[in-house]
């Protein structure tokens, strides 16, 4: 199968991204407006707009058998001023809320593009872009959930596990990755609740964390989705820390996504939020 | 003499059982190959294309066992999920059949920041013929030389 990954990366500032709106970037009933750069588009879509750090850039990624590919994150950088990796947590409290996905087939295999996957996960970035670990729960078509924990390396993501049937409910969960020392090792617990999940030994920092909503299904309906109390942990002084307000990425014509006060992250796909 | 013809019949001893053992080796080796092979033609590829679609390509084929994934999530400079390790370690010399495939796995989730170019799915089919999802990536970072390790004496 043909794949086209595309890439754009405006340089002027204001170039490239769609414009804020009211209701936060890329909400449904902001004015559609975008400019795309030096982006290459083949397939007509629109392009993916991203905000990072107070300026605009734009970033495209398509699959031309996938469609419009979609996230709805926020983000915060844990380095200090020096750029020292400091980050060894990330924690999100949130509803496991059930989402609309699209008609599909093979709904129970895992992450298939036939199930039409929708995610909501929580990274810990490891310096550049190629390293991190993750959990997250997903939504497949035919009401089938399940939650998963892996990490990446060189950009190949690795599963570690996964777990059948979500919290789901109307109650908030905590979703948590932290790095716990023991001598030599350093275990990165996956924990929901409380409850371990897995563990992996690396010996790294990081440097960036990120939670939001990620889509592959271009028809899902995902109402509003609230990522609350976010925190990142700091080594140094070994202290959790709020984050919320900074960097944002609000995509794509069918979904949103904006700061919602302190430390907290709102996103929807199809509906508002 | 009778002390001659003693050491001559244990060298000939000796000589049958590397035989044998070449053989057996020879053999299992084919065998444990075909097995592997069968698996991701079969149950394997009618995972990944009836999830993934029918464009999805078999790549490669590699006839491991439990303790060649062992080996593969162990390597140096590879962070370490002990459950996983535990897991495998209990199959043994069980084989293990590896299979790569190249299509568009994009709909595996990771970071905005990250190239997300996952051209490249490994599975692990066991003996119980349930796939197991190993990894994904680019080619040149999901390869067959540096997953899990051939191993020549897998039993069929």
């Amino acid at each position: 199968m043909p794949l086209a990954w595309l890439f754009g990366r405006p340089g002027p500032e204001g170039q490239g991204s769609r414009n804020r709106g009211p209701n936060g970037p890329g909400c449904p009933g902001d004015p559609e407006r975008y400019v795309a750069g030096d982006i290459v588009d083949p397939t007509g879509r629109l392009p993916l707009g991203l905000m990072r750090h107070g300026r605009t850039d734009a970033l495209r990624r398509e699959s031309l058998d996938l469609g419009e590919d979609r996230v709805a994150v926020g983000g915060q950088r844990g380095a200090d001023h020096a750029r020292q990796p400091l980050v060894t947590g990330v924690t999100v409290t949130r509803v496991d809320k059930e989402v609309s996905n699209s008609a599909g087939s093979s709904c129970t295999t895992q992450f298939a593009h036939n199930a039409n996957p929708v995610f909501q996960t929580q990274w810990v970035l490891f310096g550049g872009t190629s390293n991190w670990v993750e959990i997250g729960t997903a939504d497949q078509c035919n009401d089938y959930d399940f939650m998963f924990w892996g990490w990446g390396q060189n950009g190949a993501w690795h599963l570690m596990g996964t777990a059948v049937n979500t919290p789901g409910g109307t109650a908030s969960h905590v979703f948590e990755i932290f790095r716990e020392d023991i001598g030599i090792a350093h275990y990165w617990r996956f924990k929901l609740d409380g409850v371990v999940k897995g563990t992996l030994d690396w010996n790294i920092n990081g440097t960036y964390v990120e939670a939001g909503l990620e889509s592959g299904d271009a028809g899902a309906v995902a109402t509003q989705q609230n990522y609350t109390t976010l925190g990142w942990f700091r080594q140094s002084d070994q202290k959790w820390y709020l984050w919320g307000g900074n960097d944002g990425s609000g995509v794509g014509s069918a979904m949103c996504g904006h700061w919602a006060g302190g430390a907290e992250w709102h996103a929807a796909q199809g509906a508002t939020c | 003499m009778a002390r001659r013809a003693g050491r001559d019949m244990l060298t000939l001893r000796q000589s049958l059982m590397t035989m044998v053992l070449l053989l057996v080796a020879t053999g299992c080796s084919s065998t444990g190959a075909q097995v592997a092979s069968d698996r991701c033609t079969g149950i394997g590829l009618d995972y990944v294309r009836s999830g993934w679609g029918g464009q999805v390509q078999l790549a490669a084929t590699v006839a491991s066992d439990g303790d060649g994934v062992v080996t593969w999530l162990t390597h140096p400079g590879k962070p370490v999920s002990e459950v996983q390790v535990t897991e495998w370690q209990q199959r043994g010399s069980s084989l293990v059949a590896v299979c790569y495939y190249d299509g568009d796995f994009s709909s595996f989730p990771g970071p905005e920041e990250a190239a997300r170019n996952y051209t490249r799915l490994m599975l692990l089919i066991p003996e119980d013929g349930e796939p197991i999802v190993g990894s994904v990536g680019p080619m040149d970072a999901v390869r067959p030389d540096e997953g899990p390790p051939v191993k020549s004496t897998l039993p069929g």
